[in-house]
């Protein structure tokens, strides 16, 4: 069995940002596990898809309970930077999967694992401060297959069709260039 | 925007029987075959159609792209552009939640334009490899 994280490079305190954990696994039968994420002290967790079970604060913790009987399942969230937290600091996330076993050992969760507070959105990867077609497809294929998970697709196609954006640090929002 | 599917009328009885009997399958790639393709029914004149297929395992987003002469202008799109600049005569569609099948794009334009005067691109993510693909479609 496997849990990989995808999360993006940077993302804009205040902002929510999407997170997919996906785990995969060769098990012919189904089986439980426990999935426990640990987010940065100035991350604030939100939507959950499918629902986090449990959620302790300072670092926040959020778990799954549940059983796979396939050979992928996906784990999603949504988190936001405390809106006070500086520009340019980084910010780590760790968790693992705990299976039923004889040592109840827990695989850790590889892939991305750190966030980087930014003034670019978190969608536009390469931070030229526009969302090109790369990008969108990129989030679209990652994080528009999730059901219910708000993620902000209406500012991402406002950025896409319009010039560009700006972080504006008095109204805490991006200006749309046209 | 949600992809709107295109269906096609099946003719008669005879049809219906056999397609039961098949297995209920999303048009499978063949070897040899592109995952996505695009034809124009009509690339030229007032009205533009341009057909799209999709094949399994279909990307979930595709991104279209029209280009006219600059200058022209839409009397009518179906679905909506996402975006159109009518000074260089470009115009987008994303469409989302695509599955294996038929869709249709429509224009309509206040004046003809000559077939060779148009051209389309449809961009969209390789599910398997993940990389970026351009598709030109010519009339």
């Amino acid at each position: 069995m496997a849990a990989y994280r995808i999360l993006p490079e940077h993302a804009t305190p205040g902002i929510p940002f999407p997170v997919v954990i996906e785990v995969t696994t060769s098990a012919t039968r189904p089986f439980s596990l426990i999935l426990k994420e640990t987010l940065p002290p100035d991350c604030i967790p939100a939507q959950g898809r499918p629902r986090f079970v449990s959620q302790a604060s300072d670092p926040p913790v959020l778990k799954w309970i549940d059983k796979i009987s396939g050979e992928q399942a996906a784990y999603s969230y949504l988190a936001t930077l405390q809106p006070a937290t500086e520009m340019e600091t980084a910010h780590r996330f760790s968790g693992g999967v705990t299976i039923r076993s004889d040592d109840n050992s827990s695989i850790p969760i590889s892939g991305t694992d750190a966030l980087r507070a930014s003034p670019f959105h978190w969608a536009d990867s390469n931070s030229d401060g526009r969302i090109d077609d790369e990008e969108l497809l990129s989030v679209y294929e990652i994080y528009g297959g999730i059901e219910g998970l708000q993620f902000g697709k209406k500012l991402i196609e406002e950025i896409w069709t319009a010039k560009g954006y700006r972080w504006n640090q008095e109204t805490r929002g991006y200006d749309i260039l046209q | 925007m949600t992809a709107t599917k295109h269906h096609f009328r099946a003719p008669g009885l005879l049809f219906l029987a056999l397609l039961l009997l098949l297995p209920v399958l999303p048009m499978p790639l063949q070897a040899g075959e592109a995952l996505v393709s695009g034809q124009y029914l009509s690339g030229g004149g007032q009205d533009l159609q341009l057909r799209i297929t999709v094949a399994a395992p279909a990307p979930s987003t595709l991104i279209v792209i029209q280009n006219l002469p600059p200058g022209t202008a839409i009397e009518s799109a179906s679905p909506a552009f996402h975006q159109y600049d009518a000074s260089k005569g470009e115009g987008k569609w994303l469409l989302t939640q695509v599955s294996p099948g038929r869709y249709l794009l429509s224009l309509r334009l206040p004046r003809p334009v000559p077939p060779g005067a148009i051209s389309g691109e449809i961009r969209y993510k390789d599910p398997a490899s993940g990389r970026l693909t351009h598709l030109p479609i010519r009339p």
